[in-house]
């Protein structure tokens, strides 16, 4: 199987959807990001939602849908030992030798990696899966171990009192979060058909559809796909739009929403975000857009804002964080409108038009734009910045000044 | 410091943009389309009674025209509230008149 072109690498990845979609019943929505977030390097999920709406199933579909047989799923309990997740020292060595010799845990040498319940994991475990995600390696009794290209399927019940509180930079390092929903009356029907059919044994009777070499040439080959210049611009720009706060959110210790309080931009989606993405959203939003170009050949705008409900939703903290989903559905809505309205503006035509010539016409033009879109008057601050050092305007004149930042 | 990629992300939204260059001005249409989206002014806002986007725009002229109306309101309440104050120091006085002749 570790020779196959192209297609025929496409024609994986089709069939294990497929044999996802057949065994896994309801939530048809998050299938898609589901499928393109395994074809890149070192993947990482979590699956959110209330107890018995099928995380673990999906976990366990997934694993043996990629590596068959060949993965290591550690429950998430406060009683873990650290020779379980990340190695034991090998007695017989240090009483004959002396030496510390480590036996590396299968969770950390298998490719296919689960964790069940991650809510649930204490701190000192979660602190050296948090390390293996960040770093690519894990440490025990002075010695490392550097961890090859990986596939981690997590699932937590946030609703669970025997939770221990993660860290947010934990969950950053989850490419993406998807949240399930309980069933239907008719998905619960779907349901037991498929139990009989399979035997009450969906995991089992899922293949093994690809082999680890098949997987590792898909991701290098999404690794090398080139995506469009304005799906990396949408991309970047819809980050900073959660991430830009005129009022520097960032190093403030005034709460929203006492610090929007008067702002300009309070309409904006800012105005809504307490804690906003880190970068990685950016990287996972780009490795998702290059996973659809490989895969179904073109990539839109709107498959981009679709895709990054699932990149944000965990790397967010709402100010209404009541109904995640809902919000970020809300605040994603707003940002396609926003989109629209650059378009109407014509902004990036006339940022580049400054970027070539300054013209005092369409500098007057920009900065009336600017008192419009935080996220480009950061850009022209930048070319203000420039112009002021060749003299072309006084420091008087920027928008800088005229907005009182300065 | 020189960013390429952000360079090239102009570039490629500008050769999309449909603009008209002419005579050291630039010129574009812009297509009504109806739908939600398309709908953002305000004088439509304010009379049309069909549904608006979430985002209305105001020329210049509209939005001093909004403010004098804005800052005419607040002075009629100044006076207003003024007026009333009058008012009620007015009806609290003939109260206690007629309270000294009813009881005198």
């Amino acid at each position: 199987m570790g020779l196959v072109n192209m297609s025929g690498k496409k024609a994986l990845v089709a069939r294990f959807r497929d044999e996802l979609v057949k065994r896994f019943v309801g939530n048809e929505d998050i299938i898609p990001i589901l499928v393109l977030n395994l074809l890149h390097r070192k993947s990482t999920m979590l699956v959110r939602a209330p107890r018995g709406t099928g995380k673990s199933t999906l976990m366990l579909l997934v694993l043996k849908g990629l590596f068959g047989d060949d993965f290591v799923v550690i429950s998430g309990a406060s009683e873990v030992k650290r020779g379980e997740v990340v190695g034991r020292l090998h007695i017989p060595s240090l009483e004959k030798r002396g030496r510390e010799k480590v036996l590396w845990a299968r969770f950390v040498r298998a490719q296919g990696k689960g964790i069940d319940e991650v809510n649930r994991l204490n701190p000192y475990t979660t602190a050296n899966i948090h390390h293996l995600m960040q770093f690519g390696e894990v440490w025990a009794y002075g010695q490392k171990y550097s961890v090859d290209d990986y596939t981690l399927v997590a699932n937590e019940n946030p609703n669970d009192l025997t939770t221990f509180i993660q860290p947010p930079p934990f969950y950053d390092r989850f490419d993406i979060a998807l949240y399930l929903n309980s069933l239907t009356v008719s998905q619960k029907f779907t349901l037991q058909e498929l139990n009989n059919n399979y035997g009450y044994d969906l995991i089992r009777s899922m293949p093994h559809v690809m082999d680890p070499e098949d997987l590792s040439e898909i991701r290098r080959e999404v690794e090398e796909t080139e995506v469009e210049p304005s799906i990396i611009g949408l991309i970047n720009t819809l980050v900073r739009d959660f991430q830009a706060c005129i009022r520097g959110k960032e190093h403030s210790t005034l709460p929203l929403p006492v610090l929007c309080e008067g702002c300009h931009f309070t309409r904006f989606v800012c105005s809504r975000v307490k804690e906003p993405p880190s970068e990685r959203a950016t990287i996972v939003l780009l490795q998702l857009a290059k996973a659809m170009k490989w895969l179904e050949g073109k990539i839109s705008e709107d498959d981009v804002i679709g895709m990054a409900r699932w990149a944000l939703i965990h790397r967010i903290g709402f100010l209404n964080p009541e109904k995640p989903l809902k919000e970020m559905n809300e605040l994603l809505e707003r940002e396609r409108e926003r989109m629209f309205e650059r378009e109407s503006r014509k902004q990036w035509f006339i940022l580049n038009e400054l970027y070539t010539n300054f013209s005092p016409g369409l500098y007057r033009t920009a900065k009336e734009i600017a008192a419009e879109d935080n996220v480009f008057a950061e850009e022209l601050f930048s070319l203000e910045e420039k112009w002021v050092k060749e003299g072309k305007i006084t420091r008087e004149e920027t928008l800088k000044v005229g907005l009182g930042i300065e | 410091m020189e960013n390429k990629s952000f360079r090239k992300f102009l570039e490629v939204k500008s050769a999309s943009t449909k603009v008209e260059r002419q005579k050291g001005r630039i010129a574009w249409e812009e297509e009504a389309i109806k739908g939600r989206q398309s709908f953002s002014s305000f004088i439509e806002f304010a009379y049309s009674d069909k549904p608006s986007g979430d985002y209305i725009y105001l020329d210049r002229g509209t939005a001093f025209d909004v403010l004098d109306r804005i800052n005419w309101m607040d002075k009629k309440i100044k006076s207003l509230s003024r007026r009333m104050k009058i008012l009620f120091m007015l009806l609290v006085v003939i109260s206690l008149v007629a309270a000294w002749g009813w009881l005198t």
